[in-house]
């Protein structure tokens, strides 16, 4: 932990982002009416690594994490987490990454707190919740925390690895120590049922994740080099610009290479940086108001109309493809 | 007598060990009952049974296995290095993730040697033998074996003085070790060495500096293969590679573990929080921002609680 003193009080940079939004509970009183209360936060975290176990995205002492506390009634338990089972399953596919789920129950009952009665209500919460979902799921007996069960979510990349990302995870000892409550349909303050969930993990370790699982080809939503023009000659860099203009102005990204470079060695450039699109503009595609389109599957498509391109890429965006329109189908 | 095997019921002469229940069950195969739970303990094959023992054969598959297999390949490795750099100092040998590793005192090899010790090593798994376990009656005999190998002496002064102290030998070479083992070196069928480097004993950056060893093993030449592929595609996928290459984000020795994220990895940055805020949006989340820095006491009162995550295959 990364601590500082300031004016006779000692601080930390923030190692989880839990206390925080326990505090912003607190602000307000709370009716059951609101509740479940779905608070997100993408927070920035520091946490202290030994030099020698950094290793790249994997494992840094500066990350992200997409966190969201989520506090309820606990008979809204089984549908809460059966919802973010949804949204994990949803975030996962549009990466097409398989995943297993794991079920971790109370360790020895002299090292966790709640009583009986909160941990089967809990444990019963998450294992209804995984059976409603449907997926098979393992059972890790006594793999619990302290203060309460957790459902991991392990993704598996393209080469078989897995890697745990996702965690729901119950919390008996927060609500507690925190004193969160809200008021109930009689008027009685009540402690809630607190939710930890993260489907990324760590959004750096998951950008690394993705890179390797895409071996950097990301898909054209995702690519940060998804068009790339070449020029053949200087003659033709006025409408290379001109046309580089209007792909942008789709939200595309979009560069021109206009260097005094070969097409050889332009295309071997764009492949280098993993381009979705490359577009080849001679005199022909000035005078036809065209380009030349290469894929990123080193596939020559020829002479292209713009509109038709900008189409079908857009619409390759807007519904995250992972496979391109014009990949030949194996 | 009768003991349950892997939940079915199995009869077997008096005095049979869990080697001799595997080969009444026909797990004989290299990759079979490389590791046996009998009453939720790990134990060695050799172990004689009980009636109404509980017994559970582990395949090499299964993480349990792997840890047996490769931790007894381990001690093969120390037992090759011992034969051609007999003034090295065996210190200690774990298995890991993928394969094992074993430290050394008092050794220097480069990646030339690799061959020459994979060579004895395939000369040590040929000659048969069947790892035994020795029981120490004190800590005084534990530390008269190790005598001439201050590393084992250190390892042995700091045990129970209660507690079993053991060791096992294959052939001429006795290692300090707590077991299980496999009951026979025949079931490794293929053994590489992957690389070595430096390692500090016992982790302290105070004391001295070892050479560690990599390697993995395995039933079968097969697995061998599929290993070496893998990592080779691995490598070819590398984030720290990759990320520098597409100009995606890069560390500086200014702040080190704390990422520069690059205009073009801030692009697919921006798209992940974009599709995570949507599908937020849609699940009915609510999202906000609270300080980097908090007082000190909230912030401690639990955080070991939820570390960083490692990958496992």
């Amino acid at each position: 932990m990364y601590l500082s003193h300031i004016e006779e009080r000692e601080y930390a940079i923030k190692p989880m982002n839990c206390p925080g939004c326990m505090l912003y509970y607190r602000t307000a009183i709370h009716s059951y009416r609101e509740l479940p209360l779905r608070i997100a936060e993408i927070g920035h975290v520091h946490r202290f690594e030994a030099s020698g176990a950094l290793n790249g995205l994997f494992r840094v002492r500066s990350f992200h994490q997409d966190d969201a506390h989520l506090f309820m009634r606990p008979e809204q338990i089984r549908d809460e987490i059966n919802q973010i089972l949804q949204l994990a399953d949803k975030i996962y596919m549009a990466f097409g990454l398989p995943y297993k789920l794991e079920l971790s129950t109370r360790p020895e009952k002299s090292k966790t707190i709640g009583s009986d009665e909160d941990w089967e209500i809990a444990t019963e919460g998450l294992k209804g919740a995984l059976d409603d979902w449907g997926h098979s799921y393992r059972i890790n007996e006594g793999d619990g925390a302290f203060y309460g069960p957790k459902i991991d979510i392990h993704i598996r990349d393209a080469i078989g690895r897995f890697w745990q990302c996702g965690t729901v995870q119950l919390d008996m000892s927060l609500p507690q120590k925190f004193e969160l409550e809200f008021v109930g349909n009689e008027g009685t303050h009540k402690r809630p049922v607190m939710l930890h969930r993260a489907i990324f993990g760590s959004i750096e370790r998951f950008f690394g994740i993705l890179i390797e699982h895409f071996a950097g080809k990301f898909p054209f939503w995702l690519s940060p080099y998804q068009v790339r023009i070449m020029t053949v000659a200087d003659r033709h860099i006025p409408y290379a610009q001109e046309l580089a203009k209007r792909i942008r102005k789709e939200n595309i990204e979009c560069e021109v290479d206009d260097t005094n470079e070969s097409v050889g060695k332009k295309v071997r450039t764009a492949q280098l940086l993993k381009t979705n699109y490359m577009l080849t503009i001679g005199d022909k595609e000035v005078e036809n108001q065209t380009a030349a389109l290469r894929t990123r599957d080193n596939v020559v498509h020829g002479e292209i109309d713009i509109s038709d391109f900008l189409a079908k890429v857009v619409k390759e965006r807007d519904e995250r493809a992972l496979m391109s329109p014009f990949s030949i189908a194996p | 007598m009768k003991v349950k095997v892997n939940k079915s019921h199995l009869e077997l002469p008096e005095g049979s060990s869990a080697k001799d229940a595997a080969e009444k069950l026909h797990l004989t195969a290299p990759d079979q009952a490389v590791a046996v739970t009998i009453n939720g303990k790990l134990l060695d094959s050799s172990t004689i049974l009980q009636e109404e023992d509980e017994v559970v054969f582990h395949n090499f598959d299964d993480p349990l296995g792997k840890e047996v297999f490769w931790h007894t390949s381990a001690h093969v490795l120390a037992q090759a290095i011992l034969r051609l750099w007999p003034d090295a100092q065996p210190t200690i040998g774990p298995p890991i993730e993928n394969g094992f590793y074993y430290d050394f005192g008092q050794l220097t090899l480069s990646d030339q040697d690799f061959d020459r010790l994979e060579k004895e090593i395939e000369l040590i798994l040929s000659e048969g033998h069947k790892p035994e376990r020795i029981d120490f009656s004190s800590k005084q005999q534990a530390l008269h074996q190790f005598s001439h190998n201050p590393y084992k002496k250190e390892l042995i002064e700091g045990l129970d003085e209660a507690g079993p102290i053991s060791a096992y030998r294959q052939g001429e070479f006795v290692d300090l070790c707590r077991g299980p083992h496999l009951g026979t070196l025949n079931k490794i069928k293929a053994f590489k060495i992957l690389k070595t480097s430096g390692a500090y004993w016992r982790g302290d950056s105070n004391r001295e500096m070892l050479t560690r060893i990599y390697g993995i093993s395995f039933p079968d030449k097969k697995r061998l293969k599929e290993y070496l592929l893998f990592v080779e595609e691995a490598k070819k996928r590398d984030h720290k590679v990759i990320g520098p290459a597409l100009d995606l984000f890069s560390f500086k020795e200014e702040a080190p573990g704390m990422p520069f994220i690059h205009p073009h990895g801030l692009t697919i940055w921006n798209r992940l929080i974009d599709f995570l805020r949507s599908c937020l949006k849609e699940g009915g989340y609510k999202e906000i921002k609270t300080p980097l820095m908090l007082s000190k006491e909230i912030c401690i009162y639990r955080i070991l609680k939820r570390g960083n995550t490692r990958s496992s295959r």
